[in-house]
């Protein structure tokens, strides 16, 4: 067996060894003994809402459990809820395994997807395997891997940036079908992702220094690209309609962020641009990496550290490898690699320089980006790719003469020692730090004067060690430090069912719900700080003393004999708060009165009262319920307002006996119904039937799309190549 | 096309990524505005230094990793703000409880020489000493500690009463460690003679221990004599000065008539003396008694706190 052919098993077999130790290491959270970050927790939450309706034919759209109902696209595309990859983890859900470990298996593996990704796209770089292994080490045990556990919506982001810069490195060099289908699949599925801004910018960037960097090669491709479009048309047009539908979801939420109707109050803490995704400078200040990251944190007490680590660690490795590559020469790409990385970290650093605010001001995607963060996480790749490049440019330049190669030595030597004498000045170093600085040093000056070592078997697991010896202690400690007390493992393991309840818990009460229901809340836990729902419930938290409030807001349906307008603008909080406080037989209605309702008008008679649906009885009876809609039977001998205590938003529409009726926001925060006297069937929904048909529609298409596409790559590598 | 790309391209000027480097450490350097770095550190590690807080009013157990962040806190805060007197203070008690003496009594050297007034900062000091068999030192200490103008310490904590400013939100707290702390002044006191005399007696410096113990049993701010009458009375033994030993073991017995090891010592100086009758007694007495239990170890766990403080770093990040 030849060289190459040793290296092209060996590798593999590296890498296949790489994504063992990641698991083996990481082995408490996967199996669901370590608790995840609080972050990594409620993407966990959010997984199984969505799975859990999804088998029951629904798409949630809604989430009636938490501040008395509130939207949930937004949070849903923090998973990539359209990813055509989750069919894996839903299906196995569904056969019956445990939701915890699915859900963690399946974004570790979906993780390795995106590393894969990477290791192609630096086989397709470097054409060498080992500078492709050696980059892709360095990032698999870099920061990014433990957002698997922590921040999972990057590594959704993550995934399909990283294919898209395959697919489309690809297509530069060959323009073909199947690498323009790729790029559109990847655009695809980070148009469905939480905020593709975050690709966006990490492109955009790229793009800016890719232009200054090749103007004439970019010119050239241009130009390839016009040709592929012109005579591929009909391809083209499917991918930008393609690309157009999997938009859609976000243009909905752009559109109806911007109606001023949903409040996020953490966010939006001093922004006066008018939109429910807005973020003011300052959170996004708080959430920069400088304060979890210092210069000293990047190498000591690296036992200690737990989700500071998310920020940004890589091995200690490649410190080394940027003290050695200082002599290197400099060439573009070396420019283009670290000027994203440095553009994309005097981002991340905030308002600790200047860049970021100025993006902010003047580029409305940076309105939208709070976890700046992500952008740094972003350029990982780019960082492993330019270290890699470093190690491969330092040996294509060792002299040959021996003078040459000992000075070369003195330095590499040199380098090694200053770089352990800080480290020990710092303190608190990990031993495999320094074994790793010792055995580095070994490797390079062996290297050096062996330069044939490059091509043995033992350098590639040389380089194996080097990157991964490090962070396989410091992801050790990280398992470690990851606190255990009090944790019993996930609960809800299997599919839990969306109950209606007639009454959801008062302040500070439990309501002893069945242990196969989503729990509700009593609507005041996530405190005025951290508020996302319908501002008008805002609006009513915080004008109305709790305790009334709370008392009122326990029954969800309360159907009243008289009706009154309320202006927005002049609510009287009092005569509220006196409304709610005595049961008084009167609903309010935020708009003016007209057609049938106006018979409600009128003053209450001594002796009338609401009446409060505790249960299902003769008169009132729920017929179906999902999160996104409710449908009740009411049979009454006058005509009554039905007031259903579930946040309003303008999305919500209703049908009486299957004809649509205008619903009204009652009780300054709550959906009203006219209801005439006699049996009615009431059916209340989020959103029209035809949105809810075209997520699912969509879901299908992307699918679909997926599957084209495979199909096309497969051809295309059974087609035998002639170059 | 990409092949060419994939060629690398030479620059004429910048032909050395160490060069390229410089530009970027210039550029990120230049840049950077460093009082926002040091705010943004603070504020990350402030639920740290919150802990601590919770850790001294027995809240919460001890984190390694958090104390760890406490020290950075401290330290970050001391380059924020080197006017401020607590951190080393508080840096000297949190190496304590990490274990690292040796940075504990420098962080307590450097909190001294900045408030030589402050009782506390020598009894921290002594007990940093006296923990790592330092005894000499921790007798000096000690004694220092107890001659410090009381008037003085007390000034100190009206000084940083003064600077609780900084942290609006919390002053109630402030107001109320302030007063505990003054109760405690008292008690410390004590402790302070019971640890110089121990100190001493570790460096069987009898002629020390008698003169401070004896000394203290004087005090009327001492209100705990039994033991260090004890110590008198024991360092009087081993001067073999049996009837000053027989006077302070028969105070010692005044002050606690249950101090089990007085007996043991009277019954041995009597013996000494020659009334083995008179000694048996005792002897037997004792016996029917159990030890005092003098358990210097909780007493090596009780500090005088630097009070919790926090500055408000997020408002003046908000105006900086």
């Amino acid at each position: 067996m030849n060289h190459k052919k040793s290296i092209k098993i060996l590798v593999p077999i590296l890498l296949a060894l790489a994504f063992g130790l990641w698991v083996y290491v990481f082995r408490g959270f996967l199996l669901g003994q370590k608790p995840l970050s609080a972050d990594g927790e409620s993407y966990l939450y959010w997984g199984k809402f969505y799975f859990d309706n999804m088998i029951k034919g629904v798409y949630p759209l809604w989430y009636p459990f938490s501040e008395w109902g509130k939207s949930i696209e937004y949070i849903l595309r923090f998973l990539g809820d359209l990813n055509p990859f989750l069919v894996i983890p839903f299906s196995l859900y569904k056969m019956g395994l445990p939701y915890a470990p699915v859900y963690l298996a399946y974004a570790a593996a979906y993780y390795f997807l995106g590393i894969l990704g990477f290791f192609f796209l630096a086989q397709k770089y470097f054409k060498n395997f080992c500078w492709s292994l050696l980059s892709t080490l360095l990032l698999l045990f870099s920061s990014l891997g433990l957002n698997v556990f922590f921040n999972y919506c990057e590594i959704v982001l993550f995934v399909p940036t990283v294919w898209f810069f395959y697919f489309l490195y690809s297509f530069c060099e060959d323009f073909k079908k199947e690498n323009f289908l790729g790029i559109v699949f990847c655009l695809m599925i980070v148009s469905i992702t939480y905020i593709p801004f975050y690709f966006l910018a990490t492109f955009l960037t790229f793009l800016f220094f890719f232009s200054i960097l090749y103007t004439h090669q970019l010119k050239e491709l241009s130009l390839k690209f016009v040709q592929f479009f012109k005579s591929h048309k009909a391809l083209s047009l499917v991918s930008l309609v393609a690309l157009f539908l999997s938009m859609v979801p976000g243009l909905i939420w752009v559109i109806e962020g911007a109606c001023k109707e949903i409040i996020c109050t953490y966010r939006q803490t001093g922004t006066a641009f008018a939109h429910a995704g807005a973020v003011g400078l300052r959170p996004i200040n708080i959430g920069g990496i400088v304060g979890p990251i210092t210069i000293e944190r990047l190498f000591s007490g690296l036992n200690l550290r737990v989700n500071q680590l998310s920020y940004f660690f890589f091995s200690v490795f490649i410190y080394l490898i940027l003290l050695i590559s200082l002599w290197n020469r400099t060439h573009k790409r070396a420019v283009l690699f670290l000027s994203i990385c440095l553009v994309m970290f005097l981002i991340a650093i905030t308002d600790v320089v200047g860049l970021h605010q100025f993006l902010y001001e003047h580029l409305i995607i940076f309105k939208f980006m709070r976890n700046i963060y992500y952008l740094l996480s972003l350029s990982l790749p780019f960082l492993a790719l330019f270290m890699a490049e470093a190690v491969k440019d330092f040996f294509d330049a060792v002299p040959e003469s021996a003078q040459g190669k000992f000075k070369l030595s003195v330095f590499v030597v040199f380098v090694h020692a200053g770089f352990a004498g800080i480290l020990y000045h710092l303190g608190g170093i990990l031993p495999t730090s320094y074994i790793t600085i010792l055995l580095s040093g070994i490797f390079f000056l062996f290297s050096i004067w062996n330069l044939k070592f490059k091509s043995s078997m033992l350098f590639p697991m040389i380089l194996f060690i080097l990157a991964i010896l490090q962070p396989l202690e410091v992801f050790f400690y990280y398992s470690k430090n990851t606190p255990k007390s009090g944790f019993q493992g996930y609960s809800n393991k299997h599919v839990q069912i969306m109950a209606f309840s007639y009454r959801r818990p008062k302040i500070g009460e439990t309501l002893h719900q069945p242990p196969n229901t989503f729990p509700e809340n009593d609507g005041f836990g996530s405190g005025d700080g951290k508020f996302l729902g319908a501002i008008w419930t805002k609006t009513l938290r915080d004008q109305v003393d709790h305790a009334i409030l709370g008392e009122y807001v326990q029954y969800k349906f309360i159907l009243y004999d008289h009706v009154e307008t309320i202006k927005d603008q002049t609510i009287h909080w009092n005569k509220v708060s006196e409304n709610f406080q005595k049961n008084t037989d009167r609903a309010f209605v935020s708009e003016k009165i007209t057609g049938n309702l106006a018979q409600l008008k009128g003053d209450i008679k001594p002796g009338e009262s609401p009446i409060v649906i505790k249960q299902n009885g003769e008169n009132f009876q729920v017929l179906n319920f999902d999160v996104n809609s409710i449908t009740v039977r009411t049979r009454f001998n006058k005509p009554k307002f039905l007031v259903y205590n579930d946040s309003y938003l303008k999305q919500w529409e209703a049908k009486v006996n299957g004809k649509p009726v205008k619903l009204y926001r009652a009780n300054v925060a709550f959906k009203g119904v006219y209801l005439p006297a006699g049996e009615q069937v009431v059916r209340i929904q989020y959103k029209p039937t035809w949105l809810h048909y075209f997520y699912w529609f969509l879901m299908a298409f992307v699918a679909l799309f997926f599957i084209y596409f495979l199909i096309i790559l497969l051809k295309s590598l059974m087609t035998p190549r002639h170059d | 096309m990409i092949k060419k790309i994939s060629q690398p391209q030479r620059f004429v000027i910048i032909n050395r990524l160490f060069f390229l480097y410089l530009m970027i450490f210039l550029l990120v350097g230049s840049s950077i505005n460093h009082k926002k770095v040091t705010i943004r550190i603070l504020n990350h590690l402030r639920d740290s230094a919150r802990y601590i807080n919770q850790f001294v009013e027995k809240k919460a157990p001890f984190d390694e990793i958090i104390f760890r962040e406490a020290v950075e806190y401290y330290q970050t805060l001391k380059v924020y703000k080197p006017q401020f007197p607590l951190q080393n203070n508080m840096l000297g008690f949190l190496y304590y409880q990490l274990k690292d003496y040796d940075k504990s009594a420098i962080f307590y050297k450097q909190a001294i020489t900045e408030n030589p007034d402050f009782f506390g900062l020598y009894y921290n000091l002594g007990i940093v000493y006296y923990k790592t068999g330092r005894w000499k030192e921790a007798g000096e200490m000690f004694s220092q500690a107890l001659s410090v103008d009381p008037q003085a310490s007390r000034d100190y904590y009206n000084f940083i009463g003064h600077i609780k400013y900084y942290d609006p939100e919390d002053v109630n707290r402030m107001t109320g460690w302030l007063k505990t702390e003054f109760v405690e002044v008292g008690n410390g006191y004590t402790k302070a003679f019971e640890f110089v005399v121990k100190s001493y007696d570790r460096l069987k410096d009898y002629e020390k221990v008698y003169t401070l113990a004896a000394k203290a049993c004087q005090d009327p701010k001492i209100q705990q004599k039994d033991f260090l009458a004890f110590m008198a009375g024991k360092a009087a033994y081993a001067s073999d000065k049996k009837q000053q030993a027989l006077y302070w073991f028969n105070q010692c017995l005044r002050y606690n008539a249950k101090y089990r090891e007085a007996y043991d010592y009277l019954g041995m100086v009597l013996k000494d003396l020659g009334q083995s009758d008179m000694a048996a007694k005792f002897i037997e007495i004792g016996n029917t008694l159990e030890k005092v239990n003098k358990n210097t170890e909780e007493d090596l766990k009780l500090f005088y706190y630097p009070p919790y403080f926090e500055l408000n770093v997020e408002s003046e990040a908000s105006h900086g």
